[in-house]
Formats: structure tokens, C-alpha cells, sequence
């Protein structure tokens, strides 16, 4: 695995490193040992945590092992490489290839040629063994770095359903996938992005899942990019994004593995980076973005009375204070007799217009929400509470703002934290401002103004050619039973066909246990 | 992964619906009224025949031309000369038809909702967010109707909140006056249904013909339906009155009261209005863009969206200078007017290019 | 793109400058107006008066309510008028006595003045439905007496003497009418028809001045459009009989033989159908009723579980309906001649094409129409208990 892996690198590198990569890196290593590392030494000037370790095989012949500190397992080389090597007493004479399959005892080793792959080969934290006489290398598996954890994923977290998410380290995410999907059909291709980073991001997806024209959009998208550095797949999102203008995320990102594999089941690709836990999805859907992995875990009635009530509160979040202001300040006939009676005595005091009122507490509400989310977390909680204190209590008795718009804010609030994806509410809370000043211009009408150029730019807005309000706007029946309700498994028997020249492809039907004869039709 | 503009059937039946209903459900009971005070329900049944006259019309001729629109396979009928004319007949029809859509759109909500805001500024905000959708290309228009039609459908669902208050008592008597009256209160709303003739600039894009010819008959059974429930609602609950009242589906609405405390949700009728209305002016706004494009073989037609609506929005303020103009416009003129553009014009060119055996497909792609 | 963003961004102050004019009204700047009540002023003038909320008078705003209030009426309310030579006139120079905008979105009840209704409800009714504002679901009632003495109640239950017009109305209990209702029923067939009429309850002897409230009681009776008479809560209910609006309502009567002691039934459902017939110049009506009721008191002391004493009891049931029928069509057909029932409307329905001919003659048809009752009535269960409660069994009457 890891064999092909590195070659990937090598063979992939973007073409704008190539050009910039010296003549010189790729030339063939030198048979002079002394040659090769001070070619190293040059290309590696100033850097502190470069080591080069020289020895002899047997005794007698030169050699020596480059790594960088820090990133390689020193312990492994003592024990493995220079021990073994340093002993060997039948060196005479055998070349480097020989002596590996002999004396060293490292599951990983391969043979590098010319100095780019040495650089490569060092720089992702694998030593490289060189030998006087001899113009190939040989690098070792022996990548040790700090590395958190798997932890529970703090951003998106479940009652039912796995607790790992992923971590910085590519490897182990990968392998975190690998673990759920153990078919080989499914590839991780990797390519090295980022001039000076020489970040690795690997596109996963299932062959004979995903889409060929889909792939082939994600590999020229990603091989298009052309930065300094990349150190989260927040830059690669904005960079392969069809629409970046547009308030909404076009690609999901999660850190779980199970949300990975689930789309990658359906048929989608996920693009995972190097020092993010991040992982990107693309195509997505609007409703993918509102959909929340326990959807599926949970029984089908509670997913679905929980996916209704999502989209209930998605709307709220981004309607109710727009409909506040709008019925307040021009349909006051709207609200019940008894009710408008109370608003206007609770709003008596008050000496803003509604709009002001709205704009002035949504603008609070999203400095606590923000100033809460950047503090460490025993202080947030102090937030917190102060907000409460000041918006609740302090601001209706001040005679600042009315009981109603607190109650207004509040609940907008609740309903945009019902959105399980967090960048999703962010858009849409973002999207509530314009709304809210048309509310206050022309009431409902303006509402419906700002729905309308909301909906026309979902309807022209795609991701990765899929279009965004796909099944919706483009209705197909056979696919509503995972947007509007959350059907049993045993009926979700086809996948969802993502681009209109995809065949329909059907799931292996479940069957059930119960041996009531329900069987799923193939 | 490049853009098709394709229509599903499906979506050809949402973009026809709110063209027909959209502007003219708020009238369409007080129309019938004048005519057949008890009877006028049964106009609804009536009107379905022009309608299925203009679908035939318009399917037939694309099944002679596939992939052209009525402009570019007039062209091929009558010669490139008459067939332009035709087509510069037709931009003026389509102009100033979004015109008066417009026109009546912004006059119901100054006169029910916002008294004091300039109607130019009512009648232009929603213009323009339809040349938005026009600019999208059929993608956006086929996408968006889907969305609006279901939201702007709502109303009908909420008059069924009246039934309490319906009194079956104004139905009778039933047909006393004979057909007459009815035929005549079935004149304007068939003006409306024989809108659905739009279809033929949509229907290039539909992958399945047959699919698209079923689901614009659906669409029309669908309409017929929601006249009838309108007009059957209206009457149950206005009786006589119905045919004094400006906005008969307003009163309703303002007449709804559920529990005592859901009520007064005319404001909730022009939210969903609205919508529907976008869907009816984006799609004539369409009709007259690509009407224009091709008649004077522009082939981005996507420019035009902006300044054309703009046109049809002073045609329509400049048009007409009162209500009671507008009233005699729908109610004598388009009568005729639109018939004649529906029905009348295709039927003739369809006569030509069948007794002449001509036909065509579409070369070198679809305007647009 | 930074450019486009410079751009847009400058029409952010411009929308935001709009939110000051056009169609804005701030809860603050409303006076929620909840009645208006139409009198005839001077020199034949309309005097019109409004009732509109306080919102101010609620206890809780800013936790300064009251210290030591005297008075126990709290005061919701406040009423203003002006006279106009028309109500568009008159509420025009109401407005300007007011500082803030007049607000008829959650105005629910009309009252025309006695005064007003028997000169004639037209000229209003077109206002008030012509006007975007004003409600068509709201109710109208006639006023025994000025309207506006009706809006200057302080009711000790609700929180205006609107308010409590409208609960009364939305009881089911007796006749209401939607101003759709009053403006249909206007050009309908019969010309004719009544409006709920208000009285002012005597207050009680605790209760402070104007601590009271308006309540319904029987009807005005309107032809065209003006107010010919009023009709007693009795006859009333014989015409809410015809018109099938029983309502929940207690029937009470005696039974023949035992002089003493009524019978009650609640609630009474009823079946009611008009059968026109036409015999040369003959018009008549039968009135069909089938009536049921639940007996929920029974003064006299026979015992409603026996059969035989049951299809008694039917009888004088049935006696008692037949006679409020009656006397509310005696009162219709001879003392106004105001076909409230809209039999007009039955004998169209039933002969439209006769009826064309004959329509203008109704005024003179109408009290000649022989009108023929027939009335099944049934008390259908007698209660919790089945002998007269609390009397000895040898009283019992079986």
C-alpha cells in the first residue's frame, strides 16, 4: 500500500512545483557518497532539524542515514538501520537491495533515484539510507510524529452512532475509512498540493459508484489549484467550489468517517487533506446539508418527524425575525386581537422602530454566539450567562427592546442550532439580515422579494454539475423517500442518482429476518 | 459536467399552472358572476376545451418542427419575410400581455396592501427578479416554478378552511337562466387557460414529447379543478355579492377565521400570490425575450432579459390609465386577443405547413 | 468584484432611508381601535365614535403599575368621536383629534345607533366594505338607543364592552351577523332581514357607574335598508327556528293537565325544512321541523322513563315549538311585513323562472303566504336521573 502510495506522490506532483524544482533535483543520485550529501546539505541550508547520521556498513563501507528530526523514529533507526547495518559482517560486496532484504528489519523500505524522491522521501518524514558506491537510496518506513488522537468529534457529535472522528494525520484517516470499507473498489488517489506545504490530499470514492465525469471534474479542479500552502481544506473548498460567491457551502465538510462513507456509498467523492480533520463531499445537495448522520441510525419515524422538524426550524432561522418586523409593522392584523394588544403595550416604551429593534438584538445575538465560540470553554459558559442577564431581563426593563423581539431572538436562535451543520446555519443567519431590512421596507412583499432571489440563485447554484436543489426542483419521486421523509433502510433500495445521465443503480435489497415474507424487490 | 437545458415533464406542468392561475384567480369568480350570478362554477368545466384546443395546437406543431418555438417554425411556414412579421406580431402581444400581468399584479397590492408605495417601484421590484429568473435560462425557470408553484398553490388548500361558513343555498337555482349565461361567463377565464400556449417555447427542451403532452394535460385538469374549488368557495360564501366584489379571493381570505385566532390571512394570500405571479411573468417575460432573439436573430438572448422588462413595465403604466381600464381590457379585449394569438394564428400556420407538407427540425441548435 | 461589492453596497443606506416612508406603521404610532359605533349627530350629520385600547393601563409595564389605584375599574379603553357629513368625513376629522393613526385591522364590531338604522344602513355598509380596512368578518349589531353609550361601558369581565360584544356573539347562543352577511343579505331576495340588537345590562348595585356591559337581545327588524321595528328575544327565537341557527339554547314548557312546573331540554338539535309549494295564486310554506332535546329539568312530577308519559311530554314539546314558530311569523307576515326568513330566496330556488316574473310583487305576497307547520319533536334523554328528583315515590306521576 504504502509503496504505491509514495510513487503517487512523486508521479502526481503539480505541475508548478515540477518547474520550480531545480534541474538538479532530477538528476540520478551520485555513486559518490560525499556528492549526494552535500547536494542534500545545500537544499536542506538553515535547516536545524536535518540530520545526517554517517556510518559504516560492516565497517568498512560509507554510509549514511538522513532524516529529519522529530519526524522519523530514531529508536526504529538505532535498532533497525544502523545496528543491524553497522554489524553486518557479509556487507562485502552485496549491493544496497541486498542488504536490505537481509539485515534490515523495516516492513516499509523502497528504493529511491534521484534526488527529488530523496527530498521527498525526507521531508515526509521517512530516513533515507545512503551508501557509498551506489546511486540509489533506499528510504525506510519509519514516519514517527506527535499526533493527536482519534477523539469524538467536537463539531458534530452523536448520541447514536460511532464516536471517531478524524485527526490531522492523513494516514489515519484514510485508515479510518478503510476500516468502515473494506472493499478495494474503493481508491484513494493522492496528490501532493501547495508549493511550499506539499500538502497531500487524497480523493477517495468507490469505483463503479461515483460517477466517471465527476471524478475526472474533482482530479481537474484539484490539479488547477495553484498556492503557497494549504493548511485546511477550507482553502480547497473555496478553490474548487462551482459558485464562491454564493452564501452556501457547495461542498459538505465533516469530520466524521462514518458521513464519508456514507457518501461515498451514494456515490460521491470525498476529498481529504493533509493537518485537517476536515473531510470535503462533493456533489451535495441543499438537503444534504440539512440532514444529520443520525438520520439514519435512529428508527425511521424518528428521522422523520426530526428531519421535518429540522426543516420547520431552517426556515424559522431564516424567516422569523423578517416576519416579526413585517407583521408588526405593516400586517398588525395578523396577530390575534388579544395578543397585538399585549405586543403594543409590551412595545410602548420602546423607542426604536421594530426593524432597528430586530437588527440591533440579531447583531447582539451573533456577537454572544461568536464571542462564545472563541473563548475557552469555562469562560464561555460566563458569556453565556451574562448574555442571558443582558438581552433577557436588563434590556426589556431598560425599555430598550420588547419582551416579544427577545422571545423573537431566542427562538431564531435555537432554531439556527438546530441545523446540524454548522456552516449551513452560519449562511443562513447571514442571509436573515437581508431579509429582516426587507421586511422593514416593503413587509411581507419584501420577504417574498428576498425568498424569491433566494430561491433563483439555489435553483442556478450547482455542486460539482449536480444541481443544488436537486430532487426538489427537479422532482423525481423515486428520490423524495430520502429528502422528504427518511424511509426504512429496506426501502432506500436505490442509490441516489446524483446526475441526470447516471443510470439508476439499485441497492442489494435488505431482507428481513422476520420471515413475514417482506422482501424488498430487486 | 457542462449545462444542459433540459425540462422534465414534470416541471413543464409547474411552469404552466401558475401562468394560468396566477394573476387572474383573485378576479376570476367576480368575472363569472357578472354573466351567471348561480351558475358561473360550471364556466370552470368550459374553459378546459379552448385549453386542450391550445395544447393539441401547440404539440402538433412541434411534433411537425421539433425543437423549434411557433417563431422559428413560422419562419419555415410563411416564409422568412411573413414569418418575421408574425413574429414581431407576437413580441408585441408577449410585451404587452407581461405588461398588463404586471399591471394587475401591482394593482392589487396597492390597493390592498401597500396604499402609499409607487406602483412603478411595486411592478418593477418583481419584473426584475423575473428577468433574473430569465436570465438563468430555462434551468432556473423550470427549476423555480417547481418551487413556487407548490408554495403559490397554498391558497387553495386554505380556502378549504371556509367550509364552515359555505352556504350550498347560492348554488341554486341551478341553470335557470339556460347555458347561455354560462358560456358567457366561461369567456374570460378560456382567454386565460388558452394561455398555455407558452408551452410551445418550452417545449424544445422536454427530452420526452409524449410525457410533455400528458403533463401539460394534467396541468390543465389541475387548473380546472382549482377554477372550480375557487369559484364553487367563492359562491358558497359571497352568494350575489360575489359579482360587486373587486377581489372576491381576497374577501375570502379576510373572511377565514380558525379558532379566532388564525385569521385575517390576506397578507399570507399575497405572500403565496406572489410567487405565482413571478412564475407567470418570468415565463411571458421568457416568451417575449426569446420572441424578440429570435425574430431578429440575436442568439444570446440573455441581454435582452433586463431591458425588455423594463419595456413591458411601462407598457404597463402607460397603457392604462385606471382600474376600470384594466377591467375593460380583461373583460372585452382579451377575450378576443388572446384566442387570436393562442389559437387562431398556430391553427392557421398549422393549416399552411400541413397543406403545404411542410416540415422541419431544428438545425444549428436552439436559440438560446 | 470589489468594485460590484462598492456598488451594492451603496444601495444598503438607500433601502434603508425607504423603511421611513410609504406604508410603515409602527405598533407605537396605532390606536387599535376595537368598536365603532354610527349615531346621527347634528343637523343630520353621522356621528361617529370609536372605541380604541389603552395599552399603557396594563399592569407590568416597567414594574410601575400602581401604588394605591382607588378606583377597582380598570380602564382599557377610551372612547372619541367626531361628525361628519359622512363616515369617511367623520373618521377623517376623528383622525386629526387623535395623535395616532386610526388602525381597524383587529375592529370587530359595528354598531349602528338606532337613529342611523332607521335612516337607512346602505351609505355605511358601502364604506365599510369598500374600505381595504375594515373587516368583512366583523359583526354588526343595532343599538336600543345611541350606539356610542354602548362603547362607554366598562366591563368587569373582558377587557372592552367590544370584547364583549364579540364573545357573546361567538357563544352560539344567539343570532349574529357578519357584515358579508348584512351586505349579501342587502340585495338579497326578501329585502328584508334582522340585525342582533343591543341593550346595556342594568348594572349591578356594587358596581361602579358604567361598570356594565352591552348585550344582546332580540333582533332589529330591517326592510330595505332601514329599520322598521324590533323583534322581543322570544320571537326572536321562532325566527332562528325557521332560519335552522337553534343554537345552544334551553327550551322550556309546561306540560298540559299540571299547571304547575316546567320542562327544560338542552341542548336541542333541530332539523328544519322549508317546502314552498305555488297553487295558482296560492303561495305556501311548509315549515318541517324535527326536533330533539335533552331534558336537563323537569319541574313537574312525572316521570320521563315511563313511555306513555314520554309521548306526552313529545307533545307538549312539540306544542311548545310549533307555537314560537308561530308567533314569530305572525309577527313577520302582519305586524312589519319583513320576510326575515327569506322565503324569497326558498321560492326562488324552488321556481326561478316564475319567480322573475313575480318578484316585484313580493311585499304584497308576503303575508298572504299560508304557511303550514309540521313538527316532530322528541325529547330524546331525560338526564342523570329518571323520576323528578328529590320527590317522594308516591308523588310520582307514572
Amino acid at each position: 500500500m504504502r509503496t504505491r502510495y509514495y510513487s503517487k506522490v512523486s508521479a502526481s506532483r503539480s505541475p508548478r512545483t515540477r518547474r520550480e524544482m531545480s534541474e538538479q533535483e532530477k538528476q540520478p543520485l551520485d555513486l559518490a557518497l560525499t556528492v549526494n550529501l552535500e547536494r542534500l546539505q545545500t537544499v536542506y541550508t538553515s535547516c536545524s532539524d536535518f540530520i545526517v547520521r554517517k556510518f559504516a556498513i560492516g565497517g568498512q563501507m560509507e554510509a549514511a542515514v538522513i532524516y529529519i528530526d522529530g519526524m522519523s523514529d530514531t529508536n526504529g533507526i538505532d535498532k533497525y538501520v544502523i545496528a543491524p547495518l553497522m554489524n553486518a559482517e557479509d556487507a562485502e560486496g552485496a549491493n544496497l537491495s541486498q542488504l536490505a532484504e537481509k539485515r534490515i528489519g523495516v516492513s516499509d523500505k523502497r528504493i529511491v533515484s534521484t534526488l527529488g524522491d530523496c527530498i521527498g522521501a525526507i521531508s515526509n518524514g521517512l530516513p533515507v539510507l545512503l551508501r557509498d558506491q551506489e546511486a540509489i537510496g533506499l528510504a525506510c518506513g519509519l514516519i514517527k510524529w506527535e499526533q493527536r488522537s482519534i477523539e469524538e468529534p467536537a463539531a458534530e457529535s452523536a448520541i447514536r452512532g460511532p464516536r471517531e472522528g478524524f485527526t490531522e494525520t492523513l494516514r489515519v484517516n484514510t485508515s479510518l475509512l478503510r476500516r468502515i470499507i473494506k472493499s478495494p473498489l474503493m481508491k484513494l488517489e493522492t496528490i501532493t498540493l501547495g508549493e511550499y506545504t506539499q500538502t497531500k490530499v487524497t480523493i477517495a470514492y468507490i469505483e463503479g459508484l461515483a460517477s466517471a465525469s465527476l471524478l475526472q471534474e474533482v482530479r481537474s479542479r484539484l490539479g488547477r489549484i495553484e498556492i503557497d500552502g494549504i493548511l485546511e481544506s477550507g482553502y480547497i473548498e473555496e478553490m474548487i467550489e462551482d459558485t464562491p460567491r454564493s452564501p452556501f457551502p457547495q461542498l459538505l465538510s465533516t469530520e466524521r468517517p462514518d458521513v464519508v462513507c456514507a457518501s461515498l456509498l451514494e456515490g460521491r467523492a470525498a476529498i481529504l487533506t493533509e493537518g485537517s480533520p476536515y473531510a470535503l463531499i462533493a456533489p451535495i445537495s441543499l438537503f444534504t446539508l440539512l440532514q444529520s448522520p443520525e438520520d439514519y441510525y435512529q428508527r425511521f419515524w424518528v428521522s422523520t418527524v426530526i428531519r421535518w422538524l429540522r426543516y420547520f426550524f431552517a426556515i424559522m432561522s431564516l424567516l422569523l425575525p423578517s416576519l416579526y418586523v413585517a407583521v408588526l409593522t405593516y400586517h398588525q392584523e395578523m396577530v390575534p386581537g388579544s395578543l397585538l394588544s399585549s405586543m403594543a403595550t409590551a412595545r410602548e416604551p420602546v423607542p426604536f422602530p421594530a426593524l432597528i429593534e430586530a437588527l440591533m438584538m440579531e447583531v447582539t445575538f451573533e456577537a454572544l454566539r461568536e464571542a462564545g465560540l472563541r473563548l475557552p470553554k469555562q469562560v464561555g459558559a460566563a458569556v453565556s450567562i451574562v448574555g442571558a442577564l443582558v438581552i433577557g431581563q436588563a434590556a426589556v426593563q431598560a425599555g430598550l427592546v420588547s419582551a416579544p423581539m427577545v422571545i423573537v431572538v431566542a427562538i431564531t436562535g435555537i432554531a439556527s442550532f438546530m441545523i446540524p451543520r454548522y456552516i449551513t446555519g452560519i449562511a443562513i443567519r447571514m442571509l436573515r439580515f437581508p431579509l429582516i431590512i426587507l421586511a422593514g421596507t416593503f413587509g411581507l412583499l419584501g420577504i417574498m422579494m428576498g425568498i424569491i432571489a433566494i430561491v433563483l440563485h439555489l435553483c442556478a447554484l450547482k455542486s460539482f454539475g449536480m444541481p443544488f436543489l436537486h430532487t426538489i426542483a427537479t422532482p423525481k419521486f423515486r428520490e423524495m423517500k430520502d429528502i422528504l421523509i427518511r424511509a426504512p433502510w429496506w426501502a432506500l433500495d436505490t442509490r441516489p442518482q446524483l446526475y441526470d445521465d447516471q443510470p439508476v443503480s439499485h441497492r442489494q435489497p435488505v431482507k428481513q429476518a422476520t420471515g413475514s415474507g417482506q422482501e424488498g424487490e430487486s | 459536467m457542462q449545462d444542459k437545458d433540459t425540462i422534465l415533464p414534470i416541471q413543464l406542468s409547474f411552469m404552466l399552472y401558475p401562468t394560468v392561475m396566477a394573476t387572474g384567480f383573485l378576479v376570476l369568480p367576480a368575472l363569472g358572476s357578472l354573466y351567471a350570478p348561480y351558475d358561473f362554477w360550471m364556466s370552470s368545466i368550459l374553459t378546459m376545451i379552448p385549453g386542450a384546443i391550445t395544447i393539441v395546437l401547440a404539440t402538433s406543431l412541434h411534433a411537425r418542427f421539433p425543437g423549434l418555438t411557433i417563431i422559428e417554425s413560422g419562419q419555415r411556414i410563411v416564409g422568412k419575410v411573413f414569418g418575421k412579421l408574425v413574429g414581431l406580431l407576437y413580441f408585441f402581444y408577449f410585451l404587452h400581455f407581461t405588461g398588463v400581468i404586471s399591471r394587475e399584479y401591482a394593482e392589487f397590492v396597492k390597493s390592498s396592501f401597500l396604499f402609499d408605495t409607487p406602483m412603478l417601484f411595486v411592478s418593477c421590484s418583481l419584473l426584475v427578479l423575473a428577468a433574473c429568473a430569465v436570465r438563468g435560462g430555462v434551468n432556473v425557470l423550470s427549476k423555480s416554478a417547481v418551487i413556487f408553484a407548490i408554495l403559490s398553490s397554498l391558497p387553495l388548500l386554505f380556502l378549504l378552511l371556509l367550509i364552515p361558513d359555505l352556504n350550498w343555498t347560492y348554488m341554486l337555482p341551478m341553470l335557470s337562466q339556460g347555458v347561455v349565461p354560462v358560456l358567457k361567463a366561461a369567456a374570460v377565464p378560456q382567454g386565460w387557460v388558452s394561455e398555455l400556449f407558452l408551452m410551445t417555447f418550452f417545449l424544445p427542451y422536454v427530452k420526452d414529447q409524449k410525457k410533455a403532452k400528458q403533463s401539460s394535460y394534467a396541468a390543465l385538469g389541475v387548473i380546472g379543478i382549482s377554477m372550480m374549488l375557487i369559484n364553487l368557495v367563492v359562491l358558497m360564501l359571497l352568494g350575489p355579492d360575489t359579482s360587486n366584489k373587486m377581489y372576491p379571493v381576497l374577501v375570502a381570505f379576510r373572511y377565514m377565521s380558525v379558532g379566532g385566532f388564525f385569521e385575517n390571512l390576506e397578507a399570507l394570500l399575497l405572500a403565496m400570490w406572489v410567487l405565482g405571479n413571478l412564475v407567470k411573468q418570468s415565463v411571458c417575460l421568457y416568451a417575449t425575450v426569446i420572441t424578440f432573439s429570435q425574430c431578429f436573430g440575436v442568439s444570446d438572448f440573455r441581454s435582452f432579459a433586463f431591458p425588455i422588462a423594463i419595456l413591458a413595465a411601462v407598457f404597463g403604466l402607460w397603457d392604462l390609465p385606471n382600474i376600470a381600464a384594466l377591467h375593460t381590457l380583461i373583460q372585452k379585449v382579451s377575450v378576443f386577443e388572446t384566442p387570436l394569438f393562442t389559437i387562431v394564428i398556430p391553427l392557421l400556420l398549422l393549416l399552411i405547413a400541413w397543406m403545404t407538407g411542410r416540415r422541419g427540425t431544428n438545425q444549428g441548435g436552439v436559440n438560446g | 468584484m470589489v468594485r460590484r461589492l462598492i456598488r451594492a453596497s451603496l444601495l444598503v443606506p438607500l433601502i434603508v432611508m425607504l423603511t421611513g416612508c410609504w406604508d410603515r406603521n409602527e405598533l407605537n404610532d396605532l390606536a387599535l381601535v376595537t368598536a365603532l359605533a354610527l349615531d346621527v349627530g347634528e343637523d343630520n350629520q353621522i356621528d361617529t365614535t370609536i372605541q380604541f385600547l389603552l395599552p399603557r393601563s396594563q399592569s407590568g409595564v416597567g414594574g410601575t403599575g400602581g401604588g394605591g389605584g382607588g378606583s377597582g375599574t380598570s380602564r382599557d379603553t377610551a372612547v372619541r368621536h367626531a361628525q361628519g357629513s359622512n363616515i369617511a368625513d367623520a373618521l377623517s376629522k376623528l383622525q386629526r383629534r387623535l395623535p395616532r393613526k386610526l388602525f381597524w385591522g383587529q375592529c370587530k364590531i359595528f354598531i349602528f345607533g338606532q337613529g342611523v338604522a332607521k335612516k337607512g344602513v346602505q351609505e355605511s355598509v358601502d364604506f365599510l366594505t369598500r374600505h381595504p380596512q375594515p373587516r368583512e368578518r366583523s359583526y354588526v349589531f343595532v343599538s336600543d338607543g345611541r350606539a356610542a353609550d354602548t362603547l362607554e361601558l366598562f366591563p368587569p369581565l373582558e377587557r372592552s364592552s367590544a370584547e364583549v360584544l364579540r364573545e357573546l356573539s361567538d357563544m352560539n347562543i344567539g343570532f349574529k351577523l357578519t357584515l358579508e352577511q348584512l351586505s349579501i343579505k342587502l340585495i338579497s331576495d326578501s329585502k328584508a332581514f334582522a340585525i342582533p340588537y343591543i341593550h346595556i345590562l342594568q348594572k349591578s348595585k356594587s358596581a361602579e357607574p358604567q361598570q356594565t356591559i352591552p348585550y344582546i337581545y332580540g333582533t332589529a327588524i330591517m326592510k330595505g335598508d332601514r329599520m322598521i321595528g324590533a323583534m322581543s328575544e322570544k320571537v326572536m327565537r321562532g325566527m332562528m327556528w325557521i332560519n335552522n341557527e337553534v343554537g345552544e339554547y334551553t327550551v322550556s314548557f309546561g306540560m298540559k293537565g299540571s299547571s304547575d312546573g316546567l320542562i327544560s331540554l338542552k341542548p336541542i338539535t333541530a332539523k328544519i325544512k322549508l317546502v314552498p309549494s305555488i297553487s295558482g295564486d296560492k303561495w305556501k310554506m311548509k315549515v318541517k321541523a324535527h326536533v330533539e332535546g335533552d331534558m336537563v329539568q323537569n319541574e313537574t312530577a312525572y316521570n320521563p322513563a315511563q313511555p306513555t308519559v314520554l309521548v306526552e311530554m313529545d307533545k307538549a314539546f312539540e306544542e311548545a315549538v310549533r307555537k314560537r314558530i308561530e308567533l314569530c311569523l305572525n309577527q313577520a307576515q302582519h305586524q312589519f311585513n319583513a320576510d326575515i326568513f327569506d322565503f324569497a330566496g326558498v321560492y326562488h330556488r324552488k321556481f326561478p323562472k316564475l319567480w322573475e316574473r313575480e318578484k316585484q310583487n313580493w311585499d304584497q305576497r308576503f303575508p298572504q303566504v299560508e304557511v303550514e307547520t309540521e313538527i316532530t319533536a322528541h325529547i330524546a334523554r331525560s338526564g342523570l336521573i329518571l323520576a323528578p328528583g328529590g320527590m317522594p315515590k308516591e308523588e310520582v306521576m307514572e
